[in-house]
Parts: structure tokens; sequence; C-alpha cells
């Protein structure tokens, strides 16, 4: 492990001690040419023309201890893959170990980044929920569902219906797959945010199928695409080639509710990028995933009946029996799997 | 190009990659010195037919003291100085004698060239 010190900036002590010995040298050369007869002006020139750059000196003194240690580790980086290659048994199994290990570390650190590290980044998020199915970890709702669930139920203040998907995008440059957010007009209403720039679209803009052709940017999505241009506002993009307006750009911690999964740009659900025929299947139970903020006083377990009674309610279409399952902020290791599922 | 030939008519000679540690190390062997009395002592020894460019000692000593050829200690001068005196290491006497063997045979196979007449005569 020395050569990693080596290739360091050299402690002071040790600069100062080789340029000590370079200029005591100098003194001494000085003092004989002035013994010598000559002027102290003239010694001094004179010393410093036969020692040479005294910069340059110290610079090569101080190299000797970093380049050839460099030129070693390459040597050891040869001598590695020669081996390597003379077992490739090992080699496979080496490097399918590391593959599998780094892999699994990087899922394990992006739950723990979104659960611990970097919770729902909105106001009062101890009260938004998901709601999810008892017997299951899949919380995804029919569309229709969830408008009978938004409309029927007392206990959320709002509830909104958001869904993973991918489109191509063409901002008039190089035309690319982005991964966006599909959500109720009221998505950002239920979950209190502010736009960063321009506005969020709303309930209001939505006059049921193909009626809201809007874009709003994710903080990292308008960095990606329009390098942070601020007048991104009021352009139009092409969604699968509809053209859509962009009318915001949400704030900078803000990247949805799903864990693990950053999108680039939300659209409201009735824009138009979803068919029709999709959206209006009360079978299709992947449609939405359901986030809500309750009502102030209203416990989790009163929100939980409020909802099987509305899925009593609901059980000729049929479905089952829903009940509130976990929280955004704590305790969601349930909830991780489908998002990583349908994330990138 | 550390050691140029004194003589001012001549032209400048580089010499060949290693002489002035092989000097340092001879200078060694026969004492201990800091590197300003190297530098004169190769000077006298050479009678200044060498003139180390005399900065150019100092990182042929970094890379002797890496090698291990050369150890370092700092101490007092005749002068009462602080100054760092080299020693040559047993490691660095083996070297010193590997590399004037190996010297010896180039420079006789050099003469060698030169002098046809003398090869031929031997």
């Amino acid at each position: 492990m020395n050569w990693i010190r080596q290739q360091f900036p050299t402690p002071q002590v040790v600069r100062r001690s080789r340029s000590d010995e370079m200029r005591l040298h100098l003194e001494e050369r000085v003092e004989q040419l002035i013994g010598e007869g000559l002027s102290p002006q003239e010694a001094q020139r004179q010393a410093r023309v036969a020692f040479g750059n005294l910069a340059m000196l110290e610079e090569r003194s101080r190299e000797v201890w970093q380049w050839p240690t460099l030129e070693s580790i390459w040597a050891d980086v040869r001598f590695a893959f020669r081996q390597l290659r003379k077992s490739p048994g090992f080699a496979f199994a080496a490097v399918a170990t590391l593959a599998l290990a780094i892999g699994a570390n990087t899922v394990v650190f992006a739950v723990l980044n979104a659960l611990v590290l970097r919770p729902l980044n909105v106001p009062a998020a101890k009260s938004i929920y998901i709601v999810g199915h008892a017997k299951s970890i899949w919380g995804y709702e029919s569309y229709p569902n969830y408008l009978d669930l938004r409309d029927r139920n007392r206990s959320f203040d709002a509830l909104a219906a958001d869904n993973i998907t991918q489109a191509g995008l063409d901002t008039g440059k190089n035309p690319s797959q982005a991964f966006l957010i599909e959500a109720s007009g009221n998505y950002f209403d239920v979950l209190g945010l502010q736009p960063y720039l321009g506005r969020f679209f709303h309930a209001a803009d939505e006059h049921g199928p193909n009626s809201a052709p809007y874009v709003v940017l994710s903080y990292a999505g308008w960095r990606e695409h329009f390098e942070g241009d601020r007048g991104v506002v009021g352009r139009t993009v092409l969604l699968n080639k509809h053209p859509f307006v962009i009318i915001g750009v949400a704030p900078p911690g803000f990247v949805g509710t799903f864990i693990a999964f950053s999108p680039e740009l939300f659209v409201p659900v009735n824009s138009g990028l979803e068919s029709d025929g999709l959206l209006n299947q009360r079978a299709n139970r992947w449609m939405s995933e359901l986030v809500g903020r309750l009502k102030p006083g209203v416990t989790p377990a009163q929100a939980d009946a409020d909802l099987d009674a509305i899925g009593s309610w609901l059980t000729a279409r049929p479905i089952p029996t829903l009940r509130i399952q976990t929280c955004l902020h704590s305790n969601c290791s349930a909830r991780a799997l489908p998002a990583l599922l349908a994330g990138r | 190009m550390q050691i140029k030939p004194t003589d001012e008519n001549s032209s400048s000679r580089d010499l060949f990659p290693g002489a002035l540690e092989m000097m340092i190390l001879e200078s060694l062997r026969r004492q201990p010195a800091h590197g300003y009395a190297l530098v004169q002592h190769i000077q006298q020894r050479s009678r200044n037919l060498l003139q180390v460019e005399e900065g150019s000692l100092y990182p042929a000593l970094q890379r002797l003291l890496k090698a291990k050829l050369v150890k370092a200690e700092w101490g007092l001068s005749a002068t009462n100085r602080r100054v760092r005196t080299y020693h040559i290491t047993a490691s660095g006497l083996r070297h010193l004698e590997q590399e004037i063997s190996s010297f010896e045979r180039m420079f006789e196979g050099i003469s060698l060239v030169l002098n046809p007449g003398n090869s031929s005569a031997s």
C-alpha cells in the first residue's frame, strides 16, 4: 500500500528536507566562490548556473518516487490479466460474483436511498398513503375503480392515481425513449407541491379523454432535455408523435411516489397518451397506483374500514377487498417490489 | 544532460545512463558524504574532465535511495551545518561491482572496435 501514499503530494516536511538539501548545496558553493575572491553577487550567479534549474530538479526528485510506481501498477495489471486468461473458469466465477454482488448492492442501495435517505419529498408526507390490497403487495387499480374510490371515500382529502409508462419523446433534437408518470389531474394538488417553473396540471384541466395534452417536466428531465432553459414553458414537444405543451417544471427534490424510479416527465392520464379503451376497462387492474392524503383525525384503520365498504359495494364487478396497506415514508418494504419491477 | 566534459573546445556529450549513479556509489564506497561533497569529489577525481551539473545529483540520489542502494541520515557537517549524509548499502556495493564489471566489458569492447590494430595483435 506504500505506492498509494507515494501518488499523493509529498508531506511538506519531506518536501522541505529535499529543498533544504539543495539550498545548503548552493550556500556551500557560494561560500567557496566568495573564498576564491568573487563578489557575493557574482558568487550567487555562478553557483546557480552550475546548479541548474532548482524548481525543475526538485520536481524530478519528487517524480522519482511517483512514475515508476505507476508503471509497476500497470505491470501488475498486465500480470493479473495473464493469470486470468490462463484460468478462464476462475475468471468467469470472479467476474460473475462481482457482477451479482454489485447488482445486488445497487438494488439494496436504491431501496435504502428511497426509503431511508430520501423519503417522499412533499409537505406533510406522513399523511400520504398508498392504497393496496389486503392479500397482495400489488396495489394497482383500474381507472374506473379509481374514480369510484375517489368519489365515494370519506377518509381522504383527495385521492390521486398515477402510473409509470414509457413514450417516444421528440423535443426537436435527438428523439429518445422517456420514462414518465401518467397521473390524475389532482396529482400535484394531493401531494401539496408547488411548481419550480410555470404551472402544474389540475383536476380542472381534465375534460374527459384526450382533453389535457400537457407535460410537466421533472427537474432532472428539464436539465437533461432542455439544459435548464427557463424559456421552456409554452414550448410544444411530441410524445409518441402527438403534440403536447410544456406547462411547467417540478421542484428539484420531487421524483414521484414510486420507489427507486425517477421520471423525466409527468402527463395527465387524460392526455390521450393512453388509449381510451385501456383506460376504461374496469378489469384492467394494472392501470393505476392510488395515492391519497388522509383527512386530519382519520386513522389508517378507519380509512381501511371506509375503503372496505366501497370494496364490498364494488364486489359486484368484482374486485378484491380493499384496505390501506402501507404508507410511503416508513415501513414500506412491501412497496419496494412493484416499484422496482416497474422502474428502471 | 547530467555530466559534461569541461573542455570548452570539445562538444559537450551526455554520459550513458547510470554513469552518474555509478560514480556516486563509487564515491560513497570510499566515504559517506553529503551532496556538495559528492560533487566536489567527482570533479576532483575526474581532474575536472567531467563536471556534474550539480543539481542533477539530487534526482540521482533519490533514485538510489528508492532502489535502497544508498541510505541517508541527517547529521552535522564539519562546519556545523545540518546536512544529509549518504551511505552505501550492502546491496549498493553488490550493484556497484556488477555495474563496474559490465562497464569494463563495454569499455573494452568499444576500445577493441576503435583500435583494430591492438585487437589483431592480441
